[in-house]
């Protein structure tokens, strides 16, 4: 009986990277290049790339196309998108899209990475399971363009608490912003993300000012960039991926190993914790380069927030760097939502409350 | 319809019962949006001057009274932040009143800093009439080519200021590739009786404008003023970072036919006009142990020479001699109105060095930022010198003790203020 019902388990266990492994064999992967070679580097722009280098889910190349719209004036994303949907292909990988080119490969259902090196090894990392586990959590964290509200709750060892209530905007891969409606001192005060560029408005105060990622705006374990945070795969890679059987109490879960892509990104390296079933996180510990722990983020409650939106409500987060103190950010009003993309600018910035509906 | 309705709210209210339960709760009345939103802060601001007997400014200011070596003030501040929406349009309002008790007796004072109706009928485009402020240029201490603001305290920057009567507009565009924002700022600025008097010649209609490029990761604006109340000027600004912790910016401004009035230690009045070139460039660094420093230089070609202080500093010597010897004043109440009293304004020389440090939340105490603020005259190497604790642990009240220290030699333009420190305890509660 022990046997019978350790044989399911296995099997259930490891039917998601089956899966996975069947998924790869059905992937086909388009590289952006300027040369037909797959030692060459990726082409830093999508739609602009003369050649697209396109590779089976075993890693072989198949097929070099040239590119039709590379000198086309507008529009170039979009028909080159759909180029390459029409040829089968599930994963595009460039350097750099347009929104144009993402939004027409959104709507084929195309997966796309934005990796900078050789093309060769590009396709190695796509295709590595880790990094489809980690696009898929991201996608069922939140949607790519969003509206939500958090509450932030520091709690100080003697049990005082400190809230603080945010509506949050975010378009793409790079683009965030937060609005503080509450507590009084701090309403009006916004936040701004592109990229790796952040800024602070204080109204009444000044203009915008830049930040840095590792500041905290309000203080407490949260900074800036767990606030403004964007997509795990915009900012990181998977280096490593363990899917831990043979510990009963790990079975449930994979371990994913990531490492920043560059190094202006907050944490250098993420131990994550993922639930194999609903492929979300449940732990993050965030470290330095060394492996120093500098935080960790728990994933609570999941709850169905409409619109198929099925996420953690609560995170919760700790630090050895701050003994005893405790953050915390619960989520509501979490919806689908498109914005353009001038709401997620500097001069835009004060004008933020305009958004709430 | 109504069977929907009422599914709704069930969900809605089991969602909020579900949250009470938790150790956490978020009530969602806390994020409804409300048309009328009323706020501000209270504020209670008691000084301590420590007097300098023997300074120019103190001859100049209390020269015909005995206040000791220490002067009291206490002052009580309101501002209130009204707004009002209504779908595209917002009327918003900020009124700010002082009361002062200090060796002169009571004063009050109820400035409207701002007060302008906003119309934003799409993300890409706004027009805003009224009064308002426009906060241009990147520095921290001093923005050169904010053409069309009031000057910054440098020792409290973030000093709510008033506004001036505008209309303007902001056209934002969004793109993909190295330029990603480009913006443009019109500005049109009336002065006339009653309207923006104070900012320069009367019965004229300004045009200003600001462009505004985000190229890669540099933030970008060009700025110019002409119409005739002051004199045609340029501007042009950065800030980029330059890794994630260290952030440089810098302001450049070029004034046609600048007009400065001046005085030799005789009293004699000289106009000197030209093109004056001020600039700024500055860092913001923030270590791993999260002290952050803001270092900038401040070159201010509209300032007064070494020379012209000292010759200013010995006519109010002349006129407080000829004070104490015959009882006349009249040479006094000149230096105080000399060149519109901006001798006596912050900063009037040509070459500063700001530096402020701010270290968060030392020893693991939440909520606490002390600082040092220092700034430094590179003409006559006087100094002041500000440390400064900040705690914002309880809510909606903020607590600052400031204290600035005055240093240098004689005729020097810290050595010669009124007095030679200050402290200051600030309460504000914010509503």
């Amino acid at each position: 009986m022990k046997k019978t019902l350790f044989s399911i388990l296995v099997v259930l266990s490891i039917a998601p990277v089956i899966a996975c492994g069947a998924q790869k064999d059905a992937a086909k992967i388009a590289v952006a290049s300027n040369s037909k070679d797959a030692a060459s580097s990726i082409s830093n722009k999508a739609e602009k790339c003369l050649y697209y280098l396109i590779f089976n889910g075993t890693d072989e190349l198949i097929e070099v196309v040239s590119n039709p719209y590379k000198d086309v004036q507008s529009e170039a994303g979009s028909q080159t998108a759909d180029f390459l949907a029409n040829k089968g292909v599930t994963v595009v990988v460039a350097e750099t899209f347009s929104e144009k080119m993402i939004e027409a490969m959104r709507s084929n259902s195309t997966d796309y990475f934005q990796l900078q090196g050789v093309v060769h090894d590009a396709v190695k990392m796509v295709l590595s399971p880790g990094n489809q586990i980690l696009v898929k959590l991201d996608r069922n964290l939140n949607p790519e363009s969003y509206e939500s509200y958090r509450k932030l709750i520091n709690i100080e060892p003697n049990g005082r608490k400190r809230e603080y209530v945010l509506f949050t905007v975010k378009k793409g891969g790079d683009k965030v912003a937060a609005l503080f409606l509450s507590p009084a001192s701090e309403k009006g005060r916004s936040s701004l993300r592109l990229d790796e560029n952040m800024w602070l408005y204080i109204p009444n105060v000044g203009k915008p000012i830049r930040i840095t990622s590792l500041q905290s705006v309000v203080g407490g374990v949260f900074n800036n960039s767990d606030i403004l945070r964007l997509d795990y795969a915009a900012e990181y890679f998977v280096e490593k991926m363990e899917d831990p059987n043979d510990k009963e109490e790990l079975s449930d879960r994979y371990i994913l190993h990531l490492k920043a892509k560059t190094k202006t990104v907050a944490y250098d390296k993420l131990k994550m914790w993922v639930d194999k079933d609903k492929v979300l996180p449940t732990k993050i510990e965030c470290l330095t380069e060394a492996s120093m722990l500098i935080k960790t983020i728990y994933f609570k409650e999941t709850k169905d927030f409409g619109d198929k939106i099925v996420r953690p409500s609560i995170i919760e987060t700790d630090s050895p760097l701050y003994k005893g103190y405790k953050s915390v950010m619960i989520f509501a009003k979490l919806k689908k939502r498109t914005f353009k993309d001038e709401v997620f600018t500097l001069t835009f910035m004060p004008n933020l409350e305009s958004l709430r509906q | 319809m109504k069977l929907w309705a009422a599914i709704g709210t069930l969900l809605a209210l089991s969602y909020g019962m579900a949250l009470a339960n938790e150790e956490y709760s978020f009530d969602l009345s806390e994020i409804e949006e409300k048309p009328l939103h009323i706020g501000g802060y209270l504020e209670f601001r008691p000084v301590l001057f420590g007097l300098d007997k023997g300074s120019a400014l103190h001859k100049l200011k209390l020269y015909d009274r005995d206040e000791g070596n220490i002067l009291e003030e206490y002052n009580f501040t309101s501002l209130l932040d009204g707004s009002y929406k209504k779908g595209t349009t917002e009327f918003r309002a900020i009124v700010n009143t002082d009361l002062k008790n200090s060796y002169l007796g009571w004063s009050e004072e109820t400035t409207l800093y701002e007060g302008y109706m906003s119309l934003r009928p799409s993300s890409a485009f706004n027009l805003d009439i009224g009064k308002k402020t426009l906060k241009w240029g990147k520095g921290y201490a001093w923005n050169p080519v904010a053409f069309l603001d009031r000057p910054k305290d440098p020792e409290d920057t973030e000093l709510a200021r008033e506004g001036f009567v505008v209309v303007s507009s902001d056209y934002i565009q969004s793109f993909d590739g190295p330029l990603k924002t480009f913006s443009f700022t019109p500005v049109l600025m009336p002065v006339y009786d009653h309207i923006n008097e104070d900012f320069g010649k009367n019965n004229r209609l300004n045009f200003a404008g600001k462009t505004y490029f985000l190229l890669y990761d540099t933030d970008i604006d060009f700025i110019y003023l002409t119409g005739g109340s002051k004199t045609t000027r340029y501007g042009a600004d950065f800030s980029m970072n330059i890794t994630s912790n260290l952030e440089i910016h810098g302001e450049l401004a070029l004034i046609n036919d600048y007009k400065r009035r001046f005085i030799n230690s005789d009293g004699t009045v000289f106009n000197k006009e030209y093109d004056a070139t001020s600039y700024l460039f500055g860092l913001r660094y923030l270590t791993k142990s999260e002290t952050t420093y803001i270092l900038e230089y401040f070159h201010d070609a509209t300032g007064f020479a070494e020379s012209e202080m000292t010759d200013y500093f010995s006519f109010i010597d002349k006129g407080y001699d000829t004070y104490l010897t015959s009882g006349d004043d009249s040479l006094l109440k000149e230096a105080s109105n000399v060149a519109g009293g901006s001798y006596n304004g912050r900063n009037p020389m040509r070459d500063y060095l700001y530096l402020r440090a701010s270290q968060k939340e030392p020893f693991n105490i939440l909520y606490l930022t002390p600082s040092l603020t220092g700034i430094f005259n590179i003409n006559d190497k006087s100094v002041s010198i500000g440390p400064e604790l900040l705690y914002t642990g309880l809510k909606n009240l903020d607590l600052r003790l400031k204290t600035t220290f005055l240093f240098g030699d004689s005729y020097t333009e810290f050595a010669e203020k009124q007095n030679d420190y200050r402290i200051e305890l600030r309460v504000r509660y914010y509503f």
